[in-house]
């Protein structure tokens, strides 16, 4: 690469980590005023201990996430099979109809989830915003599982079933081991999607429920304190670490099989 | 895709079925495997009638194109998958994996991967698994395709002794006509889900009913004219079968293999039996053997492969005689 391309790239890098940077620095500076020089300190990861309200709004959020994980992981995973393994009247039309929900703004998507809950009587709150991030988290489940069986031959389990095993079988033995790195990226990315959210959470949350991003917005109207860098570098941390885990994953999943 | 087949495949054989892609090949195999279950009729091994019974339950071992090796288990957990679904468990599994992969000749390699193996030694654990449950009979949907050509061959001469040794009623499709001739008891010719023609090797070969089917097992010169008395007019000279003829007046069609026709040396005296004469176009040299590329009158193309006992070649333009036996001429259908 040349000089002046590793300057750009220097400069892009700086653009996109700078701001993070300096906020999980900030969390660990004893000034409320982000005044120089930093002074290390814990202080306000151990002021986080004592609020109460973002502790039940962190609790929330990753109840809310496990629950997207495994629900849109379990459905996404099921349309998945059914889109990739079964041929029935519409299936192109319901493939083509996964992808536009990623594409259509949170805004939209979070305003027609309120109107339409509160027209069906679903109302707002915990259960609310668990169906709202699982529609969220299924098209990207779909995405994610269906490239990994697609990579997955589908004369493998006709092998297993010819061996012996009846079609559930050779699913649980063949086809599930063999997923499992895409079922786990999904999981993930469906974790990771909830634990983010925050249109939708902030129309589905009621006072007494709300989830992490929603009170450190609501934290911030209020007045900024350096306990919401500390929140905020935890809550990038897990991010972060998710995202590692989940790209290992996927590549693992993703790895052609030699002839 | 089928079209009313009708097929025995005898105990202990190793039957090909033969066809261009598109023939309907595979999609018998899969319905006698029971993948797919056929529109009509039945589906009989030895006595029984399979029809209805579930592929899980039929007892086939089949071997795919693409392997289907179980990529997350080692070669001995593949092999012994059969096994444990029939319910045999410890010593006796492992008994039988080492006798499997020793008659494919993979004996220590219970431990490795499929990534770790070759595409020849895939080749053998995918047999070692389908053959290890001593299935009722053996499918192989082109097993060999993915290898490079002298594997093979090598792999054709390994899969005539494991099938000799196991004794497994087998079938084997291929487009691969060499294959089907070099592996085959039985072979059957397959087009647009018929089977035109079954038999030996040889006598297929030989005796091919139809044009298709005397093309799709190797090289053939076509002769087509009118049928007079005692031969078929074509290519500028009266040619002769043994074969009885259609009756005069009509059209009919005789043909021969390129390796039945002798070149007649100029000066030499004209053998008996049909000859011809055609103009030297090109001369393919392939080290053992030659291929003479001819053009004879009517402009009737024709092929005569030639062994290279010496090293002189007519040069093109060469106006040549070819000759050949009524015996080896063969009417066909067309």
């Amino acid at each position: 690469m040349t000089l002046a391309g590793r300057i750009l790239l220097g400069l892009v890098l700086l653009f996109l980590y700078a701001p993070i940077a300096v906020m999980v620095l900030m969390a660990f500076n004893a000034s409320e005023l982000y005044s120089l020089p930093m002074v290390p300190t814990l202080h306000w990861f151990e002021a986080l201990a004592g609020n109460d309200k973002l502790l039940a709004a962190s609790r929330n959020s990753v109840a809310i996430a496990l629950a997207t994980a495994v629900l849109a992981t379990t459905l996404g995973t099921m349309a998945a099979l059914a889109l990739s393994r079964q041929a029935f009247w519409g299936r192109s039309l319901l493939q083509l109809l996964l992808l536009p929900p990623i594409a259509i703004p949170w805004l939209i998507t979070g305003t027609a989830m309120l109107v339409f809950f509160f027209w069906t009587g679903i109302g707002r709150g915990l259960h609310a915003m668990i169906l709202g991030h699982v529609a969220l988290a299924i098209p990207y489940v779909v995405l994610v599982v269906g490239t990994g069986l697609r990579s997955l031959r589908a004369d493998l389990e006709e092998a297993a079933v010819s061996l012996g095993s009846t079609p559930i079988h050779a699913f649980f033995a063949i086809t599930l081991p063999l997923l499992a790195p895409s079922l786990i990226a999904a999981a993930l990315f469906a974790f990771a999607v909830s634990l983010d959210q925050f249109v939708v959470s902030y129309f589905l949350a009621t006072p007494g429920m709300s989830t992490l991003p929603v009170e450190i917005y609501s934290s911030i109207r209020k007045g900024f304190t350096p306990e919401i860098n500390a929140i905020s570098t935890l809550l990038l941390a897990a991010s972060v670490g998710l995202f590692v885990v989940s790209a290992i994953l996927t590549r693992m999943g993703g790895e052609p099989e030699r002839r | 895709m089928l079209d009313g087949v009708d097929a025995r495949f005898e105990a202990g054989r190793l039957t090909s079925l033969l066809g261009p892609s598109g023939s309907g090949k595979t999609t018998l195999l899969r319905v006698i495997g029971g993948f797919v279950p056929p529109d009509a009729g039945r589906v009989l091994i030895g006595s029984a009638d399979v029809t209805d019974v579930a592929l899980w339950k039929r007892n086939i071992g089949m071997v795919f194109q693409s392997y289907a090796l179980f990529p997350h288990m080692s070669v001995a957990q593949n092999v012994a998958y059969g096994l444990r679904r029939r319910g045999l468990r410890g010593a006796a599994v492992r008994a039988e994996v080492a006798r499997a992969l020793e008659l494919v000749q993979l004996t220590g390699f219970d431990a490795r991967r499929p990534k770790q193996l070759s595409g020849g030694q895939q080749q053998r654990v995918a047999l070692a698994r389908a053959v290890v449950t001593k299935p009722r009979v053996l499918l192989l949907d082109e097993p060999l395709s993915a290898l490079d050509r002298r594997l093979r061959q090598e792999m054709q001469i390994e899969l005539r002794r494991i099938q000799r040794e196991s004794g497994l009623t087998t079938v084997f499709v291929t487009h691969d006509q060499e294959e089907a001739l070099a592996l085959s008891d039985r072979v059957a010719i397959l087009d647009k889900g018929r089977i035109l023609q079954e038999g030996a090797p040889a006598d297929i070969y030989e005796h091919p009913k139809t044009v298709f089917a005397a093309r799709f097992l190797g090289d053939v010169n076509l002769f087509t004219g009118p049928v007079t008395a005692g031969g078929v007019e074509a290519a500028g000279a009266l040619i002769r079968t043994t074969t009885p003829m259609p009756p005069r007046g009509t059209t009919a069609t005789l043909a021969v293999r390129p390796e039945k026709i002798d070149l007649v040396p100029p000066g030499a005296p004209v053998p008996p039996g049909n000859n011809i004469e055609a103009v030297l176009m090109e001369v393919v040299y392939a080290g053992a053997m030659s291929t003479f590329l001819l053009s004879a009158p009517g402009g009737i193309p024709l092929k005569v492969f030639s062994q290279n006992r010496t090293a002189t070649h007519p040069e093109p333009g060469t106006r040549l005689r070819l000759a050949w036996s009524p015996e080896q001429t063969m009417l066909l259908e067309a």
